[in-house]
């Protein structure tokens, strides 16, 4: 049992003077086959999400939509103090599709009759007869950070010949790509934190890549589709780093993927003390004479990090807004209530309310009904649900699973005890993220008493849900692990189908 | 292990598609056009008179709007009587809510449907047609009427709508057409078979 959380010896380095293109072309080559099986099953599922999901039906993409265009228009962020409509073309592109009446409201569908899509056919030779005029409002987008819309003005343009639908679509499909992209990270993380079990790696990169929140997400237009790459990217090489020894081109590797997660959404923040926990613990384990050299290293990671993200900020291409500045985010989630209050309600957002402490979600057990129903199935703008009785059943596999996830951590105990500093620096990665996510939701309260219970939120975390899943496999043993495998895997398969069906059902049913 | 959950996976399909889809069976034709009201703090409890319970009624769907909305309770009385009841838990997002309901053989013509919450902090919206005049001064806190739907299970199965949603998921997109269910059945059926594949591997 222990074998799965033990690190096995060191792979040969590479030969000196191979040429940097070798040398990729080397590591491409050692990904295995079933990584490259993964990326591209996420990336199919997501594209058929991003055509059964109807436009603008997912959280906040007509904003999302708006910034790149604002963005592909003006080659400037929109303005967070702008707060006009949409674009000529793609208000009347919304409107034509009955956006705001289908949003939200079950019991309507989304364009239904030939009569309904001729009307939106005609809307759409309209809109692509005007000239669009930035309107400098992207609503709750604003204050993002600019990559992700960056790489989106590619679509984009590649569509500028078409109508707002052409566009949008392209644009999902950029996303989709994103999730291909961290279905692969995903792989190579449970392949880095798990060496010993094959098997192990399959399960968790393939159950990652057909998960549907994933998909229904990565098939959007969102910045979420490439912080969560990027995110499953940053665990990968932390657990390489860890797995092999930090050196200055991990480091630097790092430092890159931070910045490059700090320039794609706000969250990513929330990993950043795990990080640096991470680096602290990789660079004590070294011997003296190689920890000057590695405090290089790592000056190096932060070094680059910093001047990518300061860039980016001095050009102006960050929106100077409320959440714009992370100093701005910081004071803005410190001058709300008081911290006692704030600590609580984080507690209570994610747990079980501590005896004695004021109810902050009366009736609402928040670790079942929001975070662990939400991700069995809360699509749309999270107005479609499955019937009552899945989310009660579904516990039965999960409860399972992580009963076969305990097992597993308690007979490799010791290998555990050997890889704390690494535990610590995931579990601060996941606990920096769940505070911010926590403290954001805090600074609504108590108008609204979960603006961000969402459990798309935790998708930065999927590396840790595929170690998890990894693991319960392995607690199965070795006679029953390899069925309980597969069972996972069509478990998840099965999942995503049914939730694509009822995501159907609710729109075009 | 592998040929035991595709079968289980088509049986589950099968079994799932031929189930029948809920539709509105009865609507009070109230338009869900503004929100004549707003209620973050107390219980809140209201009746709306005149309603017609359909038999066979599985839930109602009530035009109330909140992001993470309170525990809802509906009686649908007639005469005082109670004839039906159900509860939603807390924790629900949208514009409206379906409350499930213990199904009646038989249907209620001029039942009242009373709904109640306990709304704490987070505001929880009043969605349908606001009440003028002698109506509205009579009931200050709900001076509207929501929209009531009560639902069913319909006639037919998914499988007899089967042409009907494919047609639908052709309208609306990019690139619209016939060619949309097609594809996404070739792109779905690529998945499983490399999901397959990937968990043939497992046995390797």
């Amino acid at each position: 049992m222990s074998s799965v959380l033990e690190h096995p010896p060191r792979p040969a380095t590479h030969p000196r003077g191979a040429r940097r293109g070798g040398r990729l072309r080397a590591a491409l080559a050692r990904v295995p086959r079933e990584a490259w099986v993964c990326a591209l099953v996420a990336c199919l599922n997501a594209v058929c999400w991003s055509f059964i999901t109807p436009p603008f039906q997912v959280p906040d993409e007509t904003d999302h939509y708006a910034y790149v265009e604002q963005l592909a228009l003006t080659g400037e962020p929109p303005s967070s103090q702008a707060h006009g409509r949409y674009s000529a073309d793609q208000t009347l592109t919304m409107e034509a599709l009955h956006t705001n009446r289908v949003r939200l409201q079950p019991e309507d569908p989304a364009v239904f009759s030939p009569a309904e899509a001729s009307e939106l056919r005609r809307a759409l030779a309209v809109s692509r007869t005007i000239a669009p005029r930035p309107t400098g409002a992207a609503g709750v987008a604003a204050a993002e950070p600019p990559l992700y819309y960056a790489l989106e003005l590619i679509p984009y343009e590649l569509g500028s010949g078409g109508t707002v639908l052409d566009r949008l679509e392209l644009m999902r499909l950029l996303s989709a790509l994103m999730a291909g992209l961290t279905a692969l990270f995903v792989f190579l993380f449970v392949r880095e934190a798990l060496p010993g079990a094959r098997w192990a790696w399959i399960v968790g990169g393939g159950a990652i890549a057909v998960t549907p929140l994933l998909g229904f997400m990565s098939g959007a237009v969102t910045p979420e589709a490439l912080l969560y790459a990027v995110s499953a990217a940053t665990f990968y090489l932390m657990a390489r780093a860890f797995r092999r020894g930090l050196t200055p081109r991990r480091a630097a590797a790092i430092g890159v993927v931070v910045a490059i997660g700090l320039l794609s959404k706000l969250n990513f923040v929330g990993l950043l003390p795990g990080i640096a926990i991470g680096a602290i613990v990789m660079v004590g384990r070294l011997p003296a004479p190689s920890r000057a050299r590695l405090m290089r290293a790592g000056a190096v990671g932060l070094a680059l990090a910093a001047a990518l993200v300061a860039a980016a900020y001095a050009s102006g291409a960050v929106s100077h807004s409320a959440f714009g500045t992370p100093e701005a985010a910081v004071l803005s989630l410190a001058r709300h209530g008081s911290p006692l209050g704030r600590a609580d309600y984080i507690w209570q957002f994610f747990l079980p309310r501590i005896p004695g402490t004021v109810d902050d979600f009366p009736g609402i057990f928040t670790t079942r009904q929001i975070w662990f129903d939400g991700f069995v199935g809360l699509y749309g703008w999270l107005d479609t649900t499955f019937p009552g009785w899945v989310y009660d059943v579904a516990l039965l596999p999960a409860g399972i699973l992580a009963a076969l996830c305990l097992r597993a951590l308690a007979t490799g105990a010791g290998a555990l005890r050997a890889r704390i500093g690494e535990l610590l620096a995931y579990l601060t990665m996941a606990a920096g993220l769940l505070i911010l996510v926590g403290s954001a939701s805090y600074t609504g309260f108590p108008q609204i008493g979960g603006a961000y219970a969402q459990s798309r939120y935790l998708l930065p975390l999927l590396a840790l849900m595929a170690a998890a899943l990894a693991l319960a496999v392995r607690g199965a043993g070795r006679r029953w692990g390899p069925a309980v495998g597969v069972a996972v895997l069509m478990l998840f398969v099965a999942h995503d189908l049914f939730s694509q069906l009822q995501v159907i059902a609710r729109y075009y049913g | 292990m592998l040929a035991l959950s595709l079968v289980s996976l088509a049986l589950g399909v099968v079994a799932t598609l031929g189930q029948s889809p809920p539709v509105a069976a009865r609507s009070n034709g109230v338009q869900t056009e503004v929100e004549f009201g707003s209620v973050s703090d107390g219980r809140f409890a209201a009746c709306q008179a005149g309603e017609a319970l359909p038999a066979g009624a599985t839930a109602v769907r009530l035009s109330l709007d909140s992001v993470l909305g309170p525990r809802v309770t509906v009686r649908i009385r007639k005469d005082g009587r109670l004839l039906t009841s159900g509860q939603r838990q807390a924790g629900w997002t949208a514009a409206d809510v379906t409350v499930p309901l213990t199904p009646l053989a038989h249907a209620a013509a001029g039942v009242q449907t009373c709904f109640s919450f306990l709304a704490r902090d987070e505001s929880v919206g009043l969605i349908g047609q606001r009440l003028g005049g002698a109506a509205a001064a009579a009931a200050p806190r709900d001076p509207g009427l929501l929209k009531v739907e009560f639902l069913r299970p319909g006639r037919g199965s998914w499988w007899s709508l089967a042409s009907s949603v494919a047609g639908h998921l052709g309208f609306g997109h990019a690139w619209s057409g016939d060619w949309i269910v097609p594809f996404l059945l070739v792109a779905m059926a690529a998945v499983l078979a490399l999901m397959s594949w990937l968990a043939l591997r497992l046995a390797r």
